[in-house]
């Protein structure tokens, strides 16, 4: 176990805000863990209510079948979870091909069996699968790790169980409300319920086996949920027994003095010509935070294209019947001609307003479409990066507010003594190069030390300079001392090396 | 680093962390809520049906009232929780983290219906799950989330120590992974609190085993003032 490689912030969280880093989990991972569920549930559940529903027309038993091996489904999710919380993502394929190993080594019989109805089984899930214990060791652990998360465990489950009913019911309760007049599933359901004898049991059956597919579709999307809900508890109870924080708060102490140890050799050595470099963990983090959010995008639409946000619906429409021709008295010619004329007019506005109707009704679809797409972010992706801001901690950055020459105007400024000037100015400028043509992303109320370390996160080629100008402009800054007139003029000889060249 | 948090940032430049709260915890307040619903309907209606028809419209006009305005009000003038929130330690602000005024809450509690379809919050809950923050659909156009009062529980005091300095003053990360191990350490396990302590040679002078953890235990007190 190594948890300087975990990708959630490790903290004391009390296990509600575990069960939420849970669902944050499968969010930031929802591409495997949806693709995970999805390939294991729908299989089976389809070929169990084919052989098992239409077979031996017991869709009930089917629906019971596919409910039961949840905890199969739940070690096989939880195994692309487990690898995700460490920044692996093992593709499909090579998950599905653990899955025999899965059910030799993570005690799937008790689970199936009497552990079936145990309303922990999420949490005691990762000690079963991930730590290989077996007999009385087991049973130890497993009551170590539930022992302050109980409650929060057994209310996990609670909820999830009435929230896979919930969307049930809610996609019922939908299909209802677009069914034409006459039909109705909520009185076929009720039937079923109360009067079985009097229903078409054709229709019964295939009507049972869609809701029990409903049913296998939504726990798959759920399951992810509740399994990573279950596995934050975990870590959550490992990191409170173990201090991982402390223990990786430990190493970045012990990190930073040997750095400062090297640093100061190294400014022994050099005279203080350079710092030591960035550190490479830093730099890692910043990678993959970056592919995360470029990731994130293309993550959402392929949730959104799962198939509970839109299915083939039915339509039926009322259409006038052919009336049969009345034998009357034909009217006078001119009347006729009126008549035809107006008849002729309204059929041609009727179709006009039909038409200008769907007009309006596809660009009502538009609209909220168009919506929709700008709430879940589809085309920020475009816009990113984010414009720099006007302002940082009160420095004015913006290109236009800059002399065109910076390093000769603070070379200027050093000459006739005013260094303090010439180092804000250098710095001001050092700031606008970097945040418009490097693109990093100040915010608006960065100090100087969130600057640097943006800087330096953003393995930027100017980080070294940047750094020995924010120590001047600092010390000028806040503690008056004005840097000797050569090493100011250093200073602005290597702003115009770094930045000269941008504009 | 996955975590649940907005940060905020005041307009003094403070950066706040707000721990927003997802769909279980909020299930949980709504259940306690409901419940203290279902009693004050049944409180109101037993008197009143005495009165027949004329009681049951009385009934009617106050069940209306309470649906729409209990969370409103709970919200307003009781700092942002309802009871049932209260309950599971939840506070509705405003996405800045400022307390929720009446619009916004407001806002947040009349989308309760986009919410509710097409059956008992199952586009709320959808909402919830996909949104980094955990928002319903209210939540969103109110621009308001769901946070909790406090992150942890608070932490026992170290054990008393004697006095422990180091030669070279502390880093702001030293002084902080100090204060941890000492919040830490006491609900640890002895022999694991010691190998902890042992991963930081250059804080304890290299000493091992119980005098590592008593050393920052001490240099602890020293930099919480509890030093005698």
């Amino acid at each position: 176990m190594r948890p300087e490689r975990l990708s959630v912030a490790l903290r004391p969280r009390n296990g509600w805000e575990a069960i939420d880093l849970g669902v944050r989990l499968v969010q930031a991972n929802a591409r495997s863990a949806f693709a995970v569920s999805f390939a294991v549930i729908l299989p089976l559940a389809l070929v169990v209510f084919a052989v098992v529903g239409y077979g031996f027309e017991m869709p009930g038993l089917a629906a019971l079948i596919v409910w039961w091996l949840k905890p199969f489904y739940d070690r096989v999710i939880l195994h692309s979870l487990a690898h995700a919380v460490f920044g692996e993502h093992p593709s499909l394929r090579a998950t599905l091909a653990q899955i025999p190993r899965l059910l030799r080594a993570s005690h799937l019989v008790s689970g199936l069996l009497w552990r079936r109805f145990d309303p922990l089984r999420s949490v005691r899930l990762p000690v079963d699968q991930l730590e290989g214990l077996a007999g009385a060791a087991a049973r130890a652990r497993r009551r170590v790790i539930t022992n302050r998360v109980g409650g929060a465990g057994v209310a996990l489950t609670f909820c999830f169980i009435h929230f896979e009913y919930i969307l049930w019911f809610g996609l019922i309760a939908l299909a209802e409300g677009f069914m034409p007049e006459g039909m109705s599933i909520v009185e076929h359901l009720l039937g079923s319920l109360f009067d079985p004898e009097a229903l078409d049991p054709t229709w019964t059956l295939w009507m049972d086996l869609s809701f029990g597919l409903i049913f296998a579709a939504i726990s798959a999307a759920l399951e992810p949920f509740y399994v990573a809900g279950g596995f934050a508890l975990y870590l959550k109870r490992r990191t409170d027994l173990e201090a991982w924080d402390v223990e990786l708060l430990f190493r970045r102490v012990a990190n930073e003095s040997a750095r400062s140890v090297a640093a100061a050799l190294l400014c022994a050595l050099c005279l203080g010509a350079f710092l030591p470099g960035a550190p490479a963990e830093a730099a890692d983090t910043a990678a993959r935070r970056e592919i995360a959010i470029r990731e994130a995008p293309t993550k959402a639409a392929e949730v959104l294209r799962a198939p509970e946000f839109g299915h083939p619906t039915k339509r039926k429409t009322l259409s006038l019947r052919e009336e049969p021709a009345e034998a009357a008295a034909p009217p006078a010619p001119w009347l006729k001609r009126w008549l035809d004329f107006w008849r002729g007019a309204g059929v041609w506005m009727a179709e006009t307003l039909r038409l200008a109707g769907w007009i309006g009704i596809a660009l009502a679809v538009l609209g909220l479409l168009w919506l929709l797409a700008r709430q879940a972010g589809v085309w920020r992706a475009r816009r990113l990066p984010p414009p720099p801001p006007a302002e940082i901690g009160g420095l004015d950055i913006r290109p236009e507010s800059l002399p065109d020459d910076v390093a000769s105007t603070a070379l200027r400024l050093i000459e006739s003594g005013q260094a303090r000037d010439a180092l804000g100015l250098l710095y001001r400028g050092a700031l606008s190069r970097l945040a418009h043509h490097e693109r990093i992303p100040f915010g608006p109320g960065d100090t100087e030390g969130d600057c640097l370390l943006r800087v330096t996160r953003a393995g930027s080629a100017h980080r070294s300079y940047f750094a020995q100008l924010t120590r001047c402009w600092q010390s000028v800054a806040y503690a008056h001392n004005v840097p000797s007139h050569d090493e100011a003029a250093a200073l602005c000889a290597d702003w115009r090396a770094s930045f000269g060249a941008l504009r | 680093m996955l975590d649940t948090v907005r940060e905020v940032s005041t307009p003094e430049l403070i950066a706040l962390r707000l721990h927003c709260a997802g769909p279980v915890p909020r299930a949980l307040a709504w259940l306690i809520d409901l419940a203290i619903r279902g009693g004050i309907y049944l409180a109101i209606a037993i008197p009143l049906s005495a009165f027949g028809k004329g009681g049951t419209g009385l009934v009617l006009v106050a069940v209306f009232l309470i649906e729409w305005f209990y969370p409103v009000l709970f919200e307003v003038l009781g700092r942002g929780a309802t009871p049932g929130k209260r309950a599971l330690g939840l506070v509705v602000l405003n996405g800045d983290g400022s307390p929720v005024g009446w619009g916004p809450s407001l806002t947040r509690n009349l989308l309760r219906v986009a919410d509710f379809l097409p059956f008992l919050y199952a586009l709320g809950l959808i909402s919830m799950l996909m949104s980094r923050e955990f928002r319903r659909l209210g939540d969103i156009v109110a621009d308001t989330i769901v946070t909790y009062r406090r992150s942890a529980s608070p932490l026992p005091i170290a054990p008393e120590a004697p006095h422990w300095r180091t030669k070279a003053p502390l880093s702001r990360t030293a002084q902080r992974a100090v204060l941890a191990f000492a919040e830490r350490a006491p609900r640890l396990s002895p022999e694991r609190a010691e190998e902890l302590a042992e991963q930081a040679p250059m804080l304890t002078d290299d000493a091992l085993g119980q005098q590592a953890v008593e050393r920052l235990y001490g240099l602890a007190h020293h930099l919480t003032g509890r030093e005698r």
